[in-house]
C-alpha cells in the first residue's frame, strides 16, 4: 500500500478541521464593508503583481534554455551529473536577477517628478450681480470675476511662487497684473526667507483666501480689505523681504512673519503698494504672530500684527498733497472645526499727519464672520462687518473709499466638488457718504480651483 | 491522456501554506504602516503635519511625503482622521497660501516602496509589511 493511500484516511478529518479553524479565523477577522472593497482592490493588485512576475520568471526560464542549447553539448553532457546543484545555483541566479529587475522598476517609478515639472493652479470665477442704489462704477448684470494663475515649483529647498491675475475692470478693459512674484529659501521649518512681492502678512483673510474665489467662504471680501486697485484702505501687497517660520510648542504651532518692503502712496485717490520701487525712503515694516491651538481648542487660532509706514499722498500731476504716518495693530481669531468657521478681524490704526498740524487720528475696522457646513455640501453664512475712520485723517480722506461704512451679508455656499463652488449672496452696505442710502446687491458666483 | 493524480501527501504542507497566507491577510487588512528613508521616529500628530504641509524637515533633512493611492482611505481616515474631500480643501488653500505642492501620488504599495527606498528624507504609506531597507514610523 502506498503512502498515500495510507495516508488518505487521516488526511481528510484533518484537511476539514484545518479548513474551519482558517474560516472561522477567517469568519472572525471579516473586515467591515468598506475595508472588503479595499481588501479586494489589494488582492487583484497581488494577483497582478503575481501575475507579472510568473511572466518574468517564464521568460527569463526560457532565455536560460536558449542559452543552454546554444551552448557547447560537451560541456552540458559534462555537466549532467551535477544537474540538481546547476539548477538550484541558476534558480538562485535567476531570482536575483528578478528582484533587480523588481527594484529597477519600482526605483524608476518611484522618482520625484515635482522638480521636473511646473505646477500650475488657478481659480476661476463667473456670475450675475443686481444692484439696488449702485454706488459710483457699480454695475448690475452678468460679468466675468477674475482667472487666477498660480505656479509653485520647488527646486529642493528653493521656493518659489508666481501669480497672474487675469480681471476685467468696470469699463470692460482687460487687466493683467502681477499678484505675486516672490522667490524664497526654505532653511527650516522655523525659517523660509522671501524677496518679491508678496500678500502682506496681517490679519487672516488676507493671506487665506486673497484672489482665490473658490476657497473664499462667501462671493464678497470684508470691503475693508478690498484690494488697493478697487479702492481698498489697507495695503494688502508689500514688495520687499519677508521671513517666515514656525514652531511647534506644547499649546499647538506657533508661527511668525517679519517683513519690510516699499512703503505704500496714495495716488489718484488709490492705495499703489509700489512694486517698482519707493517713492519715498520710508520702508514699510510690520509684524505677525499667530498660534493655532491643539487639544481641547483643536481648530481654534488666534494672531495679532502691526506694521508701520509713511505714505505719502498725491494729485493727478503727481504733486505731494499729505504725508501721514500709518501705524496699524490687528488682531484676528479663527475657529474652524466640527463644520463651524468663525472669523473675526479688527484693526485699530493711529495715524499721524505729517505735512499739517492735524495731529494724530484714530480710526478701527473690522469684521466677524460666521458659517456652518452641512453634509460637506451646503454653508450658509453670516457677516457683519464695521469700519469707523476719521474723515479729518488725510490717509483716509484723500483714498476713493476711505470713509466710514457698514455691512450686512448673507449667503450660501453650495460646493459640487471640493474644487467647484456655487454661492448666492445678498449684501447691504450703509456708506457715510453723505447719502443716506443703503446699496442692495444680489450676487451669484460659481468659482472653480484647479 | 489521464493527467497525473495530485499527491495528497503534499495537502497538509498546502493547506497549512493556504491557511497562513488568509491568517497574514486577514491581520493585514486594512492596516496601514508608515514608512520612512532616514527620517526620526515621530508621532501620529509629527505625520499628519508632514502630510498637510505643515512640516518640511526633520533637523536638516528635507521630508519628501508621498501618496499611495491603494492606501490613501485608509491613511486619511486612520492617521489624518479627514475625508478626502477636506484634505484636497486642505492643500487647495495650502499650494495658494504657502506655496507648497501636494505630496505626489504612487498607484501601489511597491512604487512606494521604490520612491522611500530610493529617496533620502521621503515618507510613505503602506497597505503590507515593508520589508527590508526601508524604516517602519508607525503602524496604524
Amino acid at each position: 500500500m502506498s503512502l498515500a493511500c495510507m495516508a488518505r484516511p487521516r488526511l481528510l478529518p484533518l484537511a476539514i478541521g484545518l479548513l474551519t479553524a482558517v474560516g472561522a479565523a477567517f469568519a472572525q477577522a471579516q473586515p467591515a464593508p468598506a475595508d472588503t472593497t479595499q481588501l479586494e482592490r489589494r488582492l487583484e493588485q497581488s494577483l497582478k503583481l503575481i501575475d507579472a512576475l510568473s511572466a518574468r520568471v517564464e521568460a527569463l526560464e526560457k532565455q536560460l534554455a536558449q542559452s543552454q542549447k546554444a551552448g557547447n553539448g560537451t560541456a552540458a553532457t559534462a555537466a549532467m551529473p551535477s544537474a540538481p546543484a546547476a539548477s538550484a545555483a541558476g534558480t538562485t541566479a535567476r531570482v536575483d536577477e528578478l528582484e533587480r529587475t523588481v527594484n529597477q522598476l519600482t526605483s524608476a517609478q518611484g522618482r520625484d517628478a515635482r522638480d521636473t515639472g511646473l505646477p500650475l493652479h488657478g481659480f476661476a470665477d463667473v456670475g450675475w450681480t443686481q444692484v439696488r442704489h449702485p454706488a459710483p462704477g457699480q454695475k448690475s448684470g452678468f460679468a466675468v470675476g477674475s482667472l487666477d494663475f498660480y505656479l509653485t515649483p520647488e527646486l529642493g529647498k528653493v521656493r518659489t511662487l508666481v501669480e497672474l491675475n487675469v480681471g476685467i475692470e468696470s469699463d470692460g478693459e482687460t487687466t493683467v497684473d502681477l499678484e505675486r512674484a516672490q522667490l524664497g529659501y526654505a532653511f527650516s521649518d522655523q525659517l523660509t526667507l522671501w524677496l518679491g512681492r508678496f500678500h502682506t502678512p496681517f490679519g487672516y483673510w488676507n493671506m487665506a483666501f486673497h484672489h482665490g474665489a473658490q476657497i473664499q467662504p462667501s462671493v464678497s471680501r470684508p470691503r475693508l480689505l478690498d484690494f488697493e486697485d478697487d479702492g481698498g484702505i489697507l495695503p494688502v501687497h508689500t514688495t520687499g523681504l519677508w521671513g517666515t517660520g514656525s514652531v511647534r510648542t506644547s499649546g499647538g504651532r506657533l508661527s511668525y512673519h517679519l517683513y519690510t518692503g516699499n512703503g505704500t502712496r496714495l495716488h489718484h485717490g488709490e492705495l499703489d503698494p509700489n512694486p517698482s520701487g519707493d517713492d519715498n525712503g520710508n520702508r514699510v515694516v510690520g509684524f505677525a504672530l499667530q498660534n493655532r491651538f491643539n487639544g481641547a481648542l483643536n481648530g481654534l487660532t488666534m494672531g495679532i500684527n502691526g506694521l508701520r509706514q509713511t505714505v505719502a499722498a498725491y494729485d493727478d500731476t503727481d504733486a505731494l498733497l499729505a504725508r501721514t504716518r500709518l501705524n496699524m495693530l490687528g488682531a484676528h481669531a479663527v475657529y474652524d472645526n466640527e463644520g463651524w468657521e468663525l472669523i473675526a478681524e479688527g484693526y485699530r490704526l493711529h495715524n499721524t499727519d505729517l505735512s499739517g498740524t492735524s495731529g494724530l487720528h484714530r480710526s478701527s475696522a473690522g469684521y466677524l464672520h460666521v458659517s456652518r457646513n452641512l453634509a460637506e455640501r451646503w454653508t450658509p453664512y453670516l457677516r457683519l462687518e464695521r469700519a469707523s475712520v476719521d474723515q479729518a485723517d488725510s490717509y483716509f480722506a484723500l483714498n476713493a473709499n476711505g470713509r466710514s461704512y457698514t455691512r450686512q451679508v448673507l449667503g450660501l455656499r453650495y460646493d459640487t466638488d471640493p474644487r467647484a463652488t456655487l454661492k448666492f449672496e445678498w449684501n447691504r452696505t450703509r456708506d457715510d457718504n453723505g447719502l443716506r442710502l443703503n446699496t442692495d446687491q444680489w450676487r451669484f458666483q460659481y468659482a472653480v480651483g484647479f | 491522456m489521464r493527467q497525473a493524480p495530485f499527491p495528497l501527501t503534499r495537502l497538509p504542507g498546502c493547506l497549512l501554506a493556504l491557511g497562513l497566507a488568509l491568517g497574514a491577510a486577514c491581520a493585514h487588512a486594512g492596516e496601514v504602516f508608515v514608512i520612512a528613508n532616514g527620517v526620526p521616529a515621530m508621532t501620529s500628530e509629527e505625520i499628519k503635519e508632514v502630510f498637510l504641509g505643515e512640516v518640511q524637515f526633520a533637523t536638516t533633512l528635507k521630508l519628501q511625503p508621498v501618496d499611495n493611492a491603494a492606501a490613501q482611505a485608509d491613511f486619511q481616515a486612520r492617521v489624518l482622521k479627514m475625508t478626502p474631500a477636506k484634505y484636497t480643501a486642505s492643500w487647495t488653500k495650502k499650494a495658494f497660501r504657502d506655496g507648497l505642492n501636494a505630496p505626489p501620488i504612487k498607484g501601489s504599495d511597491a512604487e512606494v516602496i521604490g520612491y522611500v527606498k530610493a529617496t533620502p528624507g521621503a515618507v510613505g504609506y503602506v497597505s503590507a509589511p515593508p520589508g527590508a531597507g526601508v524604516s517602519v514610523l508607525g503602524r496604524y
